[in-house]
């Protein structure tokens, strides 16, 4: 019987971080909730949480649908489960492949909200309906953007910086209640959000090249780290960073020849 | 699963944090060696050394050249090869050190065997041994915070700690490139430890950092070795330091 509860906002499908997390959770006993960003994301979704004994625990959540965040409470109220985990994987752009000096202040308003405050609105509505256990866990998906300017991140690097700070704030406020928020910032994985950035494989092929281990992070490794930061009690209001160390290693020279 | 062999460089006593870590690895099934910083603690380390059940220990007192030669040697000549090396002494245990001093009165002797035990030893070591590691494996610094602030009469310990981090990402950069190894650090709260006792009132410190704490608990040392494996153990971590401290560096102050 599986007596911690998780819920896992932000798979696309099977190559998404958030689903090597839910994992790595289903792996480590936790009971998963799942949500699905709309009925065209919905049988991809299904594919990767059939498999995490999700079954009817999965629910359409689009960011500002309160309705939707209703049905989750409801249902969370019914079974008679409070949560351990809250993983908030979500992320959009509409004007990601625009330069940053030319994003419109309503794509920049609309990506704060879906990418980062919807961290707080969410777990403000788990809160008020007294659904997060002490020891609850919150962990978000970051991105070395957020420190270092990233061609092709465009807009997501403040959007990011505004998600770690929040991921402090929140940390600083619910400590009390015994609850951690924390950040993982994995190097480039192909997923589906990241399709949508310009020169992605160029940015993986760039990253490799900085790091002398000639690879980029494992949706695997993702997983286990990120299961570190959420089980460990002394960790508290950081953003570990992921990437075989290609963010802090300056290659200079040409690049290896493959 | 084959065999995989360890060295702790920062067992003092049963109380280290380096001891900690040593646990958590025994469990996680490494067969352990370590050392000893000199006569005066032997004692301890040997108590622990047999707690944990550890293969062997070699005498390194990091300020001296012949003690390195001797140990890495001594090492060598066990025929082992290595998966993991963790590093955690600095020059605040060392015997003798003199400690609570404003830098203006630090002299370069001081200075230099501050940066050599607490920084220096971990290029030393790990490129003396270098032909000992396994492809693959994985360095750990303990480092701390007070590597990127300012420590009124412990700068000079504070020096050593921003060069270690510095040294994290270099040595991930050319024992990467050498072996294909991971280096990363660790930069936790205060815990209860010999270390901590040279700076200051430990209940005093450990209160303050309880209460600056957002979760108003300190850091347990097991929550550091439990991180401390899953960084060893993880291949796609390299230079990064990991702060664990329940949230203590994040509060305004």
């Amino acid at each position: 019987m599986r007596k911690k509860n998780a819920l896992v906002i932000g798979i696309a499908n099977r190559e998404s971080i958030s689903a090597g997390i839910a994992r790595e959770l289903y792996e480590n006993g936790y009971r998963i909730v799942a949500t699905y960003l709309n009925e065209k994301a919905r049988s991809h979704v299904q594919g990767v949480t059939d498999e995490l004994g999700v079954d009817e625990a999965l629910f359409p959540f689009a960011v500002g649908n309160e309705a939707q965040l209703d049905s989750i409470i409801e249902y969370m109220q019914e079974k008679g489960m409070r949560l351990d985990v809250l993983l908030h994987g979500i992320a959009f752009a509409s004007e990601i492949r625009k330069e940053l000096h030319e994003v419109s202040w309503e794509s920049f308003r609309d990506s704060t909200r879906i990418s980062a405050f919807s961290m707080v609105e969410i777990t403000r509505r788990f809160l008020e309906a007294d659904l997060l256990n002490p020891g609850c866990s919150i962990l978000t998906l970051s991105y070395i953007g957020a420190n270092l300017a990233v061609e092709g991140y465009n807009m997501m690097g403040p959007v990011k910086s505004i998600l770690e700070a929040l991921v402090r704030g929140l940390a600083s406020e619910l400590g009390g209640k015994g609850i951690r928020v924390n950040a993982l910032s994995p190097g480039p994985v192909m997923t589906r959000a990241a399709s949508g950035i310009g020169g992605f494989s160029d940015l993986i092929r760039h990253v490799r090249s900085a790091t002398p281990l000639d690879r980029t992070a494992t949706l695997e490794d993702i997983g286990k780290i990120a299961f570190e930061v959420i089980a460990n009690p002394s960790i508290n209001g950081v953003s570990y960073v992921v990437d075989c160390g290609s963010s802090v290693l300056v290659h200079v020279g040409p690049e290896p020849q493959p | 699963m084959a065999e995989r062999n360890a060295l702790i460089i920062g067992i003092r006593n049963s109380e280290s944090l380096c001891t900690t870590i040593a646990a958590e690895m025994k469990r996680a099934g490494y067969t352990l060696y370590a050392t000893y910083q000199d006569e005066t603690t032997l004692g301890g380390v040997k108590e622990v050394a047999g707690d944990l059940g550890f293969r062997k220990i070699f005498k390194y007192d990091a300020r001296k050249s012949e003690d390195l030669d001797a140990f890495v040697a001594a090492f060598k000549a066990e025929g082992v090869m290595l998966d993991a090396l963790v590093h955690g002494i600095s020059y605040s245990t060392v015997s003798g050190a003199k400690l609570n001093l404003p830098l203006v009165q630090v002299g370069w002797d001081e200075f230099t065997d501050a940066i050599r035990v607490g920084a220096f030893s971990l290029v030393e070591v790990s490129g003396q041994l270098l032909d000992t590691f396994n492809e693959n494996a994985s360095v750990l610094a303990v480092s701390l915070r007070w590597g990127r602030v300012a420590v009124p009469n412990f700068n000079v310990v504070c020096a050593a700690k921003a060069a270690l981090e510095s040294m994290v990402r270099g040595l991930a950069q050319s024992l990467g490139k050498a072996r294909r190894m991971k280096v990363n650090g660790i930069s936790p709260g205060f815990v209860p430890t010999y270390s901590l006792s040279k700076v200051g009132s430990s209940l005093d410190i450990l209160e303050r950092a309880k209460e600056s704490s957002p979760l108003k608990t300190n850091v347990r040392k097991e929550d550091v070795a439990s991180l401390a494996v899953s960084v060893l153990e993880n291949n796609s971590i390299s230079g990064m330091i990991y702060t664990i401290d329940c949230g203590v560096e994040i509060m305004e102050r």
